[in-house]
């Protein structure tokens, strides 16, 4: 049986994406690290991954391009097995006898985090977490966030409890610890929950999406300290959960997290709303640990903002949950 | 309480499939606690604080899933562990026991020391050398991959055969070895009758032929489409017959292929004419008459092949042979709908999925006396010119190379000749539309419900124009194929199609929607 060629064109990509024709030695050796519903995640011999290729409705994330397919796209990559070698054809990989993506005539989409941006009035916060309340899932962390933030949200699972426990300390030094002091000790917490993201990667990268969007300070701490940060969390969490963050700090975040944070900082609460629900619908529960992230990054927001007017009236004291 | 603990190596599982993982052991009677998560150091950390990390947890690392159950006695435990198995292989779709992913051949070899056979299904540049590799370990070889080039293909046949070793293929995309169906093949019954084929799905047709007569398969070995051609010499045809006259359980030899160069039909028929089991050759579309007139039992067809078969165990066919009043049956109903025909619908329009079934409907309506054209046709006076648009008797073989570059095959993907199916259905010369659908592993899960909007579609779109539009169809299965053949045959008797149990019977029934009286009834 002669089954020829599957050339799936890729509709956009994200635009840090160099090209393999472009881009020499680092393709060589790629192969595919992992399959899922809806994505192949490509790494090179170096073990950092390259590409991520997905189709709809996979939500356009950094590193990654998405493929022009409507078909089934479980029975179309399944025969796909990590550590299958790929071929570079021109622009285009190979990733199989019968499966070449084509990424050359894609477009290009900045998923970078704008800012600094204005801002955002109190009411985003509560607008925030009543989504998380209602679009939320269970299992990761957006019910130990929304208990810590003071709703009776039930903690089911062991790690729900674990990442209640861990935010509930995180909190709390939010409102009397240092601004470096708090990123540093983000590094404890990643590589927490189920998931090759975890549950706390997806939450601190929600975070930094919405510190580097409001915080020049944040930028100016990624930039100088963001490469030691990494290097601590490499040891302690996975391989996509790493370069999820990796992304982060670099200032991109997927397309539904950049949605949320640009509606909170510049946009009203439909457009909020509209948003939080899309992130969401992300992962099993990724997209809710991200929406946690960002609230928890808001929360912060205010706080600092008080506790820096209050430190300009020289009337420090120490902040609540919200 | 009890603790066990298990880690899987760089595992790969979606979070949902996780999180649903979790959820089920958590919901288990006997079950305290089940964590299912990657092994970081906040996980473990998680673990130790509840008193479930073992010194083998702690060792796992970032990218290794570990599975912990803590439960009330050791027969929870136990149960909650075959559930772990089952979900996970059955979130992977693979319900058989399966090995961790290997990175190397050395590692494949080792992880499984007692393989025999090598499945090798890399880019064709690359195919020969790790088919060689696999022949050098003693192994028998499944090349999937195709563009592996003639000389290679030479080199490692010649390689095996010195050894005593088999290698089906380059492309070779249907065997049953063992009982095993590999790439593309249906889940028949084992038993007498060995084949050797250089057709994929003319290998799958007769199989599920002999399947149906209540016959079964010992081994089934696919070659390859270009072992007979003279290049090659057909070595692994005839490595196949030997491999089937010293195989015990084998009790019939069966050779199917399209026509093979000259000197190498010589070659297989000498072949046969030393072998001590009673064979059955096809030829699809050869010379049949001079085959008998040498002795040899010489089938046209796929579905007569199953039968000869059949015939040297002295088997008595199983009902469903075409010849039945099941068939006659089927032959008045094409009567009634002809009759319901518009002056213009003249023409026989087949969509296929499988090459070899399209080129024995082109051999059967051809001997119908019908001219008919296609794209796999040999003949210059049949190949069909542009095969965007259909012109008098058309068969299309929709896998071949033309139809499937930038997508997939439609055995993977039937959807994929939908579009077709309602542009022949616009069409006010078709009399009658003819599709095959085939079942099995590597197939589309559900090949006739992905289509039949579309046959419903082309129906309206002729009752439109005052037309009625007959179709008969095929499904190329057993009862035993994961798609379930009834219900596919349901679904399309339901929507008002014809369905034959066999590819010849449909090719018949096509024939008689076109107004010939069929020569012979099936």
């Amino acid at each position: 049986m002669s089954e020829g060629s599957l050339v799936l064109q890729a509709t956009e990509r994200e635009e840090g994406i160099r090209l393999p024709s472009a881009a020499g030695g680092r393709w060589a050796g790629a192969y595919i690290h992992s399959v899922y519903k809806s994505t192949i995640n490509i790494a090179g011999k170096d073990g950092q991954l390259l590409l991520s290729l997905a189709v709809r409705p996979a939500i356009l994330a950094p590193g990654m391009a998405i493929l022009d397919w409507e078909g089934d796209f479980t029975g179309l990559f399944s025969p796909h097995k990590p550590c299958n070698q790929i071929r570079i054809v021109g622009s285009s990989l190979q990733l199989s006898e019968w499966l070449i993506c084509d990424l050359s005539a894609a477009r290009l989409v900045s998923l970078a985090i704008p800012g600094p941006m204005a801002a955002a009035p109190p009411e985003r916060l509560a607008e925030l977490t009543e989504a998380l309340r209602r679009f939320g899932k269970p299992g990761g962390a957006g019910r130990p966030w929304l208990r810590a933030a003071g709703w009776p949200a039930p903690l089911e699972t062991l790690h729900e409890r674990a990442l209640y426990s861990q935010l509930m300390k995180l909190a709390l030094l939010a409102r009397s610890g240092g601004e470096r002091e708090l990123y540093g000790a983000l590094t404890g917490f990643a590589g927490l929950g189920i998931g090759l993201t975890p549950s706390a990667d997806d939450f601190i990268t929600g975070f930094f999406g919405i510190m580097l969007a409001a915080r020049p300070e944040c930028r100016q701490w990624a930039e100088h300290c963001g490469a030691g940060w990494l290097a601590r969390v490499q040891a302690r969490t996975t391989f996509l959960g790493y370069e999820m963050l990796r992304q982060a700090l670099a200032g991109k975040v997927n397309r539904a997290a950049l949605a949320v944070i640009t509606a909170c900082l510049e946009g009203d609460g439909r457009r909020l709303e509209a948003a939080a629900c899309g992130l969401a619908a992300l992962g099993s529960t990724s997209g809710t640990d991200m929406l946690a992230g960002i609230a928890f990054g808001l929360d912060t927001l205010y706080v600092w903002k008080r506790r820096e007017s209050n430190a300009d009236q020289n009337c420090h004291s120490e902040e609540r949950l919200p | 309480m009890q603790i066990r603990i298990a880690i899987q190596k760089n595992a790969y599982h979606d979070s949902v499939a996780l999180m649903s993982l979790t959820g089920q052991i958590n919901g288990l009677d006997g079950i305290e606690e089940a964590v299912v998560s990657m092994g970081t150091p906040m996980n473990k950390e998680l673990l130790a604080n509840v008193g479930m990390l073992t010194e083998e947890a702690a060792a796992c690392g970032d990218n290794d899933l570990i599975l912990a159950v803590k439960a009330e006695s050791e027969e929870a435990l136990e149960q909650a562990f075959q559930e772990i198995d089952g979900l996970l292989h059955a979130q992977r779709g693979n319900k058989k026991k399966g090995g961790a992913p290997v990175q190397t051949w050395g590692a494949a070899v080792q992880a499984l020391p007692e393989a025999n056979l090598a499945i090798i299904s890399v880019p064709g540049e690359y195919a020969a050398r790790e088919a060689e590799k696999a022949l050098k370990q003693g192994m028998h070889v499944m090349i999937f991959s195709d563009n592996v080039t003639l000389a290679e293909e030479k080199r490692v046949k010649e390689l095996a055969a010195g050894k005593g070793l088999l290698v089906m293929g380059p492309d070779c995309g249907t065997a049953i070895i063992n009982g095993v169906g590999l790439c593309f093949a249906n889940e028949v019954r084992r038993g007498s009758v060995g084949l050797v084929a250089a057709s994929g799905t003319g290998l799958q047709e007769v199989t599920v032929q002999l399947h149906r007569l209540g016959l079964g398969v010992s081994q089934a070995i696919g070659t390859g489409g270009r072992d007979l051609h003279e290049e090659i010499g057909g070595i692994m045809m005839l490595e196949g017959i030997r491999a089937l006259q010293a195989d015990e359980k084998t009790e019939v030899i069966v050779l199917i292929s399209k026509p093979p160069h000259p000197s190498v039909q010589e070659r297989m028929l000498r072949e046969l004419e030393g072998s001590a089991k009673p064979a059955v050759v096809c030829f699809l579309d050869g010379d049949a008459e001079a085959l008998r007139e040498a002795g040899f039992t010489a089938a046209t067809t796929l579905l007569d092949t199953a039968q000869l078969a059949a015939g040297h165990l002295k088997a008595e066919p199983a009902g469903g042979t075409g010849a039945g009043e099941r068939f006659r049956k089927l032959l008045d109903e094409a009567d009634r709908q002809r009759s319901r025909l518009a002056a213009g619908q003249t023409d026989v329009r087949g969509l296929f999925c499988g090459g070899t079934l399209t080129a024995e409907a082109l051999s059967i309506l051809r001997g119908e006396g019908l001219a008919v054209r296609s794209n796999v046709a040999k003949k210059p006076e049949e190949k069909l010119q542009d095969v965007s648009v259909s012109t008098g008797h058309t068969l299309l073989d929709l896998g071949d190379d033309e139809f499937t570059r930038g997508r997939p095959h439609p055995m993977i993907e039937p959807g994929l000749r939908n579009e077709r199916i309602v542009q022949e259905g616009r069409d006010p010369a078709a009399a009658v539309l003819y599709l095959d659908f085939e079942l099995g592993y590597g197939s589309h899960a559900d090949p006739a419900g992905v289509s039949i909007e579309a046959i419903r579609e082309a129906r309206r779109a002729a009752e439109a124009e005052g037309r009625y539009l007959p179709v008969v169809a095929y499904v190329c299965g057993t009862e035993l194929d994961k798609q379930d053949k009834a219900s596919q045959t349901r679904l399309l008797e339901e929507a008002g199609v014809l369905v034959a149990e066999s590819n010849k019977e449909a090719a018949l029934l096509a024939a008689r929607l076109a107004g010939r009286s069929i020569k012979e009834e099936a």
